[in-house]
């Protein structure tokens, strides 16, 4: 082992129960998507008092904070989104073991936001000077209706030039991700208009439920190719107000992805023809609302930074398990940035206490982050 | 009363005040103080481990403020001790300590024993049942003993309204404090009900203070120390610190029960060896409880005289009436 890997190791050893008191004191902090903003403060504060550079925020409410490095160096993110779908309902404490850390939320992704915020008392501690500049990126508006709304905000605006990405992940130690998919995101609803007041109509077709599940009857018997890789998964549904009364309104959110971009275009053409016709022989309104476009993008194996990440996984003694992300890389990607998403740790995801993530292997997840960092 | 008013103006405060953790590392230097931190544990194998790493990481890590931090355990069957050890923290079963003392089982013993088992100038007590653990139970209750040489002992607080159809009642404490203490600290000791949550289970003191008071073993520890620390040094040598939200377990009320039957012991001890039975002051009827007004303490005064009827049989229309003086 280098005698700097050496010292990498020692020092986030010894940086241990930082990460963990910055795990513990942003998990106090509830961070809904699009209720972000008190976590934001959090993460600035700590920046602050860690004595990373140019610390600042932005409309969105993401947190940097900006390493100049040398003029003529690339210019690395790296980042992590801060909010996640548990609302104030969902005890998100943690509980901390000898070797694991439970709680929601604490694998998707609230250990990397921990690591994010911990890079600069590593950084401190090691007397670590880059040669690139290094932007850390604490980002808002990740999941479901946010659409990536933080990362796509901080790309757009950026003024300077952005020569890679790397996106920090909570459980996937020893996987990456380089490519991505085509997606969409779809709403349907089913409304029952005036004209069909469900005192008036027949039970069995003025009923927003039994349109929407008309429908996806329908959806599903959509036919999908097996080459190029397409699926369509209905992740949600909603609907109805008491046993009592045929429900007024009912919504599905489903999301498709693809190898293809020109495949999603049909896809969208004959998911809305399908809700059309469901809702016109019911007699009901319906809406469909597309969102959460993303092209299919990629770089290859050849690319300097795959190419780099897969190498230090190799040193640090894991076989890379490259794989399809369905992540926020997919905009810098579209943008021509070279992007990759590391794991940080190993575990189990999910919004239970029993969700958790393992600590022996941060100290293997941050040094991989250091030594791309570094090389 | 103007007491208790300036005691409050000037002896209470918000841990939002001492966020200059790197000065108050150097008052402790300059003071050439050391600072131990105890949490006294039974089965907390789901909180002693964030609670250790928290103030670890932050309090002795990142600002050298604590020179130790020690969990003196009353004998967990679970991984209390283990998670503890792994993180930092020195661990001590408190049975195996001064035997020569004999042994008893209750958190008093274990903030007794940590005066002997612990090297700090000033020793902090934290329970270990914080689900939302922040260095600031640490900082905020060191901090106004660093900056103000007169203060020896501080008691933290938190912000507990409690919400009801009348809107916001003015309970600054918990169940057992609004219901016990506060009327009984109103009665004996009316000073003393400037202590916004007499019961918290955080405080910091001084070794010469805390090393000169008894410690009752079980419920009654905090209400004895509040009352001896009071006769001996009086009111000016102890603060409060406002640590804002604070969440734990909430106990259920046959424990309440158990908690207000010790109080209750260790309260008419202390008034028997002050010898305050019979000395009830003019103020004694006067009920003081405290709202918290934002972050500013209220003290509020209510006087409630329980007047009492004689007997019915003593009242001569009474006795008229239903012909008692014929029987």
């Amino acid at each position: 082992m280098k005698s700097i890997h050496k010292k990498m190791r020692e020092v986030i050893n010894s940086s241990r129960e930082m990460i963990l008191a910055n795990l513990s004191m942003l998990t106090q902090i509830p961070a809904q998507t699009f209720h972000e903003s008190e976590r934001t403060q959090f993460i600035l504060e700590r920046f602050t008092e860690s004595g990373a550079p140019e610390v600042k925020t932005d409309p969105m409410h993401n947190a940097t904070a900006f390493y100049n490095g040398k003029a003529s160096r690339p210019t690395i993110l790296m980042f992590s989104h801060m909010d996640n779908q548990f609302d104030q309902s969902i005890d998100q404490n943690i509980t901390i073991s000898e070797d694991r850390v439970y709680g929601a939320g604490v694998a998707d992704d609230n250990i990397a936001l921990a690591v994010l915020l911990t890079i600069p008392d590593i950084m401190e501690k090691m007397s670590l000077k880059l040669d690139c500049n290094l932007i850390l990126l604490a980002t808002t508006r990740f999941h479901g209706r946010g659409d990536f709304g933080g990362i796509r905000h901080f790309i757009s605006n950026y003024s300077g030039k952005i020569d890679q990405v790397i996106n920090l992940n909570g459980i996937t130690l020893g996987s990456m991700n380089y490519f991505t998919r085509s997606r969409f995101r779809c709403d349907i609803t089913c409304r029952l208009t005036s004209k069909s007041d469900a005192s008036q109509v027949n039970i069995t077709t003025g009923n927003a439920i039994l349109t929407i599940n008309e429908i996806v009857d329908s959806l599903l018997k959509i036919p999908l190719p097996k080459k190029p890789w397409t699926n369509m998964n209905i992740g949600m549904i909603s609907g109805g107000e008491r046993y009592s009364t045929p429900s007024r309104e009912a919504s599905i959110h489903l999301e498709a992805l693809s190898e293809d971009d020109a495949i999603m275009d049909e896809l969208k053409a004959e998911i809305e023809s399908r809700v059309m016709d469901a809702a016109a022989k019911h007699g009901v309104q319906s809406t469909i609302n597309f969102f959460g476009n993303l092209n299919k993008s990629e770089l290859t194996s050849r690319d300097p930074l795959v190419r780099k990440s897969i190498t230090t996984l190799g040193e640090l003694g894991y076989t890379p398990h490259m794989e399809y992300g369905n992540s926020e890389i997919a905009l810098p990607l579209s943008a021509g940035i070279p992007s990759v998403s590391l794991g940080i740790t190993t575990g189990l995801g999910g919004s239970t206490q029993e969700s958790y993530i393992d600590i022996p292997p941060i100290c293997d997840g941050i040094m991989q982050i250091l030594m791309i960092l570094t090389g | 009363m103007n007491k208790l008013q300036n005691w409050l103006n000037n002896k209470t405060f918000h841990h939002s005040e001492f966020s200059d953790i790197a000065h108050l590392v150097e008052l402790k230097k300059q003071y050439n103080l050391t600072i131990s931190l105890c949490f006294p544990t039974l089965n907390e194998e789901k909180t002693i481990g964030k609670s250790v790493i928290v103030m670890k990481s932050e309090l002795m890590d990142r600002y050298p403020l604590l020179d130790e931090i020690a969990v003196i355990d009353s004998g967990s069957t679970d991984n209390t001790l283990n998670i503890a050890r792994e993180f930092g923290a020195k661990t001590y079963t408190a049975s195996e300590h001064l035997q020569k003392e004999g042994d008893f089982k209750g958190k008093g013993e274990n903030l007794w024993k940590a005066l002997h088992l612990l090297k700090g100038d000033i020793i902090v007590y934290v329970d270990a049942d914080i689900s939302n653990i922040h260095h600031r139970f640490v900082y905020g209750l060191v901090a106004p003993m660093l900056l103000n040489t007169e203060i020896r002992f501080v008691k933290a607080f938190y912000n507990r309204p409690f919400k009801s159809s009348a809107g916001i009642s003015p309970s600054g404490g918990g169940r057992v404090t609004e219901i016990l203490t506060r009327p009984l600290f109103s009665q004996f000791y009316p000073e003393l009900t400037g202590i916004i949550q007499p019961l918290s289970g955080e405080y910091a003191g001084y070794r010469d203070i805390l090393e000169k008071i008894p410690f009752p073993i079980g419920y009654g520890v905090e209400t004895s120390m509040l009352i001896d620390i009071y006769e001996r040094w009086g009111l000016d040598v102890m603060a409060q610190t406002n640590l804002d939200l604070r969440i734990h377990r909430n106990q259920h009320i046959a424990s309440l029960g158990k908690m207000s039957f010790g109080i209750m012991q260790t309260f008419w001890s202390r008034l028997s060896q002050y010898k305050k039975i019979d000395q009830l002051v003019p103020e004694s009827l006067i009920l003081r409880q405290m709202r918290l007004n934002g972050t500013e303490p209220e003290l509020l005064e209510t006087e409630i005289t329980e007047r009492e009827r004689r007997p019915m049989e003593e009242v001569k229309e009474y006795r008229k009436k239903f012909g008692k003086d014929n029987q």
